[in-house]
């Protein structure tokens, strides 16, 4: 399964802890400074794809949940996903040295 | 949180069914973190969730038929225009469900943009308008916060020494015929005190004197002697048939003059943004009290506070109430901030 940015976003969001589809959101939005944000269609749509891929799996809530959230789906970056990002990321990091090797100055 | 349970249903009912709570959840929490950072900002978040109801949800309905949203990007337009064709006719009562609340969504953004860049960006177009007060009657026992005026009472209100001004009003729908089609035209039907209670001039012609309130005149909006009189420079003195009556163009309004601004009373939008104007004859019989269907603005005069304003005018529905008890029992008055009456039409509609 190839993975576009959205798809990226939301394993990279995962890969440090577990998280609701709004964490999901907030840690995308935080993290690229307002850039990405992830609507609610395109983030299910998203994890939807990422499960059948075998990317993240359900959970249940954490116990350390507010009690707000314990009706919210969860979602785990699983073994695959990680492999899957890290392999994306490997690419985007070949193209990065390919653009500097290129004389593309790379910054925000 | 109404209108995204009908954005949802662009969804295909399966990833409804698996998503919808999440979906909605989301929205919440959108709207509980960010929906406080100000109205444009919401308006903002309702354009991104409204864009994103109709792409994403018509590209879950295009994958669950076993094309992957963004697969074969290279499908010739023939293809696609028979696919379309295929779709709306095997099914047309999804398609014709798509294609209205594709445009829904589209004009509830344009509208989202335009209302807000005109109510909430820009101030009101008239002279100092922060001193610009709606004035409401009031009918506790239906819940009616915002009723209407009967003229009478207003006759009484008006009398207030609060006020700098005032002005009454109502909508009016005519067709205007002669011009070629017939065509709809909205009229807001207001005293000849109003345009100097806004404090706004004539770009061409002149406005209403106390003298014209018989006279079968009109005074164009901007926008109607450019749409629909082509930017006539001689309409002024020219007659027009509304509602086949002849009635005589004695001026235009300046570019982005309107009146009223978007207003709601006892949960109604009041029509906004008239293509002309015409006189108002108020009703100055004491014993007509009953028949409640105009509004009413004034201006506050100098040095005097809303505070002050809405006590004079408490102790005069008071004095009405007492004297006319058979229409004015539990009848009530009060002065609201235009502006805010305004904004609070627009966050009504977000």
């Amino acid at each position: 399964m190839d993975l576009n940015t959205a798809s990226c976003q939301i394993l990279l969001a995962l890969a440090e802890r577990d998280l609701h589809g709004y964490g999901i959101m907030a840690d995308v939005l935080e993290r690229t400074a307002g850039r990405t944000r992830l609507w609610p269609g395109a983030l299910y749509g998203s994890l939807k794809r990422l499960a059948e891929a075998g990317f993240v799996v359900e959970i249940d809530p954490p116990k350390s949940a507010p009690r707000d959230r314990m009706s919210r789906r969860f979602y785990r970056l699983t073994a695959m996903g990680r492999r899957a990002l890290g392999r994306e990321l490997a690419h985007a990091a070949r193209d990065l040295e390919t653009a500097r090797a290129r004389n593309v100055t790379v910054k925000d | 949180m109404r209108f995204y349970k009908i954005l949802a249903r662009l969804f295909p009912r399966a990833f409804r069914q698996q998503y919808e709570d999440e979906l909605e959840h989301a929205v919440a929490d959108l709207m509980r973190e960010e929906g406080t950072k100000g109205s444009l900002h919401r308006a903002r978040l309702w354009v991104g969730l409204s864009t994103d109801a109709v792409t994403r949800g018509l590209a879950e309905r295009r994958a669950e038929r076993g094309r992957t949203p963004g697969a074969g990007l290279v499908r010739s337009i023939a293809a696609e225009g028979r696919q379309a064709v295929r779709a709306v006719t095997s099914r047309p009562g999804f398609a014709l469900t798509v294609i209205g609340l594709l445009g829904l969504v589209m004009s509830a953004n344009t509208a989202v943009f335009g209302v807000v860049n005109a109510t909430l960006l820009r101030p009101l177009p008239y002279a100092n308008p922060d001193r610009l007060v709606m004035l409401w009657e009031r009918y506790a026992p239906m819940q009616m916060d915002t009723m209407p005026w009967s003229d009478a009472d207003y006759v009484d209100a008006r009398a207030a020494a609060a006020f700098d001004g005032t002005a009454l009003f109502r909508s009016r729908g005519l067709v205007l015929t002669g011009q070629g089609e017939p065509v709809g035209m909205r009229a807001a039907v207001v005293e000849a005190s109003l345009f100097g209670v806004l404090g706004v001039a004539a770009e061409r012609g002149r406005l209403f004197t106390t003298a014209d309130a018989a006279d079968a005149v009109v005074v164009l909006s901007h926008a109607a002697w450019v749409g629909k009189f082509h930017e006539d420079p001689g309409v002024v003195g020219h007659t027009i048939v509304l509602d086949n009556q002849p009635r005589t163009v004695i001026g235009v309004l300046g570019p982005g003059v309107s009146f009223p601004p978007p207003i709601t009373f006892s949960g109604q939008m009041l029509s906004s943004d008239p293509d002309l104007y015409m006189p108002y004859r108020v009703n100055t019989d004491p014993s007509v009290r009953g028949s409640h269907s105009s509004f009413a603005i004034a201006r506050l005069a100098d040095g005097v506070g809303l505070a002050a304003a809405q006590s004079e005018v408490a102790a005069i529905g008071a004095r009405l109430a007492a004297q006319y008890p058979d229409s004015n029992t539990s009848v009530d008055m009060h002065v609201e901030p235009l502006h805010g009456q305004s904004v609070m039409a627009i966050r009504g509609a977000l």
